[in-house]
């Protein structure tokens, strides 16, 4: 027979599932540290690839004036420069994708905590059935 | 108004009933005009400015994640540039992952709002697409509209650009060159832009509000401020600016700003009630303002003729009623239930 508390409660795990779920479920696979560093190391390239391609954009725009000026320049100077701007740019981002993904963790974490109830109770669902069909057969095995 | 009303909860109603096709429709229908843009705008490669070909892809992205539309986009733009010379797709890819690294790979699903600008200023309404980010969105949709409107220029520059760019006595860095001048010099871009952007917090902002009918504030003050904001900076750049056309753009697109609020936002501000209450925590101060609902019409038509009672209320009969027997022909022949039960039972 159809037990109606168990079909109730799997339909709303489907449905969490097959909708805010598909956003937070990865994310709660993954203890806070992990998830966070993981994205601040997918930063940290990401920035870096973007920095060179910028470094690139500007030193091909202002080529012509780097090629008569080079002779005079300070390079140490302008090496530090960049150096410096590309620690800021990534001071900052990591900053910002820390708090972004600090608040999406929490956000999943909340949001999950009452789908793993509904999993509870369909685990206690399940040990119930399996107790009743237990003593059904042991009822049988006593009247054999 | 109840008509109108009641036209908006039978277009929900219809919407609901046909939730997944229409949602697929009006993918379709944003994936083409954006396509069909792009090739109107560009369109040096012919593979790719075939009609066949742009329809084909925006029938696939009606199917696939919103996404696709955006990275099918960025493919088409990128094909054509390839058209023009190496150096400008490469700018152009330069240009992509730039904006996708520094500000869309944060904006989430806002970057659904990215196909829609373009559309909006080639339909001569450039202030639409702010007003209505603001109204329907989250601040967040200003980095999409900013990198939209940024390539939204880059792409008309290589179009006008085109002949200088496709001659063969053009070196990369000449090329890179005129290209980033043509971006970062240009004025009209740099106003759009800000006014844009700005328009788009504000509107948010107001919208965000407790007073009464803060989404209609949102949508004049948006509409007034991104006039005002126009004005003043083609004034002090130097610009040419088409007043007229701008008014008129902004006027019509604050229109549609007020039809977008007229199915968005339903609060009805007459009935707005003020509650006041306290726990051992808070004291609570609530304005609660309902919701405008109307139920549709259920229209049953009555058929009144001749016919007598009996034979015409039979067919109209649920079909749990119609399965008893007793009540269908009251001249049949009686069976008697109760007494055959007993007889089954003592047969068992």
């Amino acid at each position: 027979m159809l037990n109606e508390e168990k079909v109730r409660v799997m339909t709303k795990l489907a449905i969490y599932e097959q909708g805010e779920g598909k956003k937070y479920l990865p994310i709660s696979k993954y203890y806070r540290s992990d998830y966070i560093g993981l994205a601040m190391i997918k930063n940290f390239f990401l920035v870096s690839i973007a920095y060179v391609m910028l470094t690139a954009l500007i030193a091909l725009y202002y080529l012509d004036e780097l090629l008569e000026t080079i002779h005079k320049m300070n390079l140490i100077k302008l090496g530090a420069q960049i150096i410096i701007g590309y620690i800021i740019l990534l001071a900052g981002y990591s900053v910002l994708v820390y708090v972004i993904q600090t608040v999406k963790y929490s956000r999943a974490k909340k949001s999950i905590k009452n789908y793993y109830m509904q999993l509870g109770k369909l685990t206690k669902i399940y040990a119930k059935e399996e107790k009743r069909s237990q003593n059904r057969t042991v009822l049988r095995r006593d009247k054999v | 108004m109840t008509a109108l009303l009641e036209m908006k909860q039978k277009l929900k109603n219809f919407y609901e009933q046909y939730e997944g096709y229409l949602a697929s429709f009006l993918k379709f229908l944003l994936a083409f005009g954006y396509f069909w843009w792009i090739r109107t705008a560009l369109g040096m490669m012919e593979r790719l400015a075939n009609p066949f070909v742009v329809v084909i892809t925006a029938l696939l992205c009606s199917i696939l994640p919103f996404n696709a539309i955006i990275a099918v986009g960025f493919v088409f733009i990128l094909g054509h540039c390839y058209a023009v010379g190496i150096e400008v797709a490469g700018l152009a890819a330069a240009m992509m992952l730039l904006m996708i690294i520094f500000g869309m790979r944060f904006s989430g699903k806002a970057n659904q709002v990215y196909p829609v600008v373009p559309l909006g200023i080639a339909c001569r309404l450039p202030a639409l697409t702010p007003i209505g980010c603001g109204l329907l969105g989250t601040p967040a949709a200003a980095v999409p509209v900013g990198c939209s409107i940024v390539f939204y220029y880059l792409i008309t520059f290589i179009k006008e650009q085109e002949m200088i760019l496709k001659s063969e006595d053009m070196e990369i860095q000449r090329v890179l060159k005129l290209l980033m001048d043509g971006l970062v010099k240009n004025m009209d871009m740099w106003m759009v832009l800000v006014s844009s952007v700005g328009v788009l917090l504000l509107v948010y902002l107001v919208r965000t509000r407790s007073f009464d009918y803060a989404w209609r504030a949102a949508i004049l003050v948006g509409a007034a401020v991104y006039l005002f904001l126009m004005f003043t900076g083609g004034m002090f750049l130097g610009m040419n600016v088409e007043m007229v056309v701008l008014a008129v753009s902004t006027v019509v697109s604050a229109l549609l700003g007020f039809v977008l609020e007229f199915f968005a936002f339903g609060g009805d501000y007459t009935r707005t009630e003020h509650l006041e209450y306290e726990d051992d925590d808070y004291y609570y101060y609530v304005k609660a303002v309902p919701k405008v609902s109307i139920s549709t019409s259920m229209r049953n038509i009555k058929k009144i003729n001749g016919v007598s009672q009996k034979t015409a209320e039979i067919p109209d009969l649920p079909r749990r009623e119609q399965a008893m027997p007793s009540q269908q022909v009251s001249g049949g022949p009686h069976v008697d239930f109760e007494k055959k039960l007993e007889e089954s039972l003592k047969d068992l």
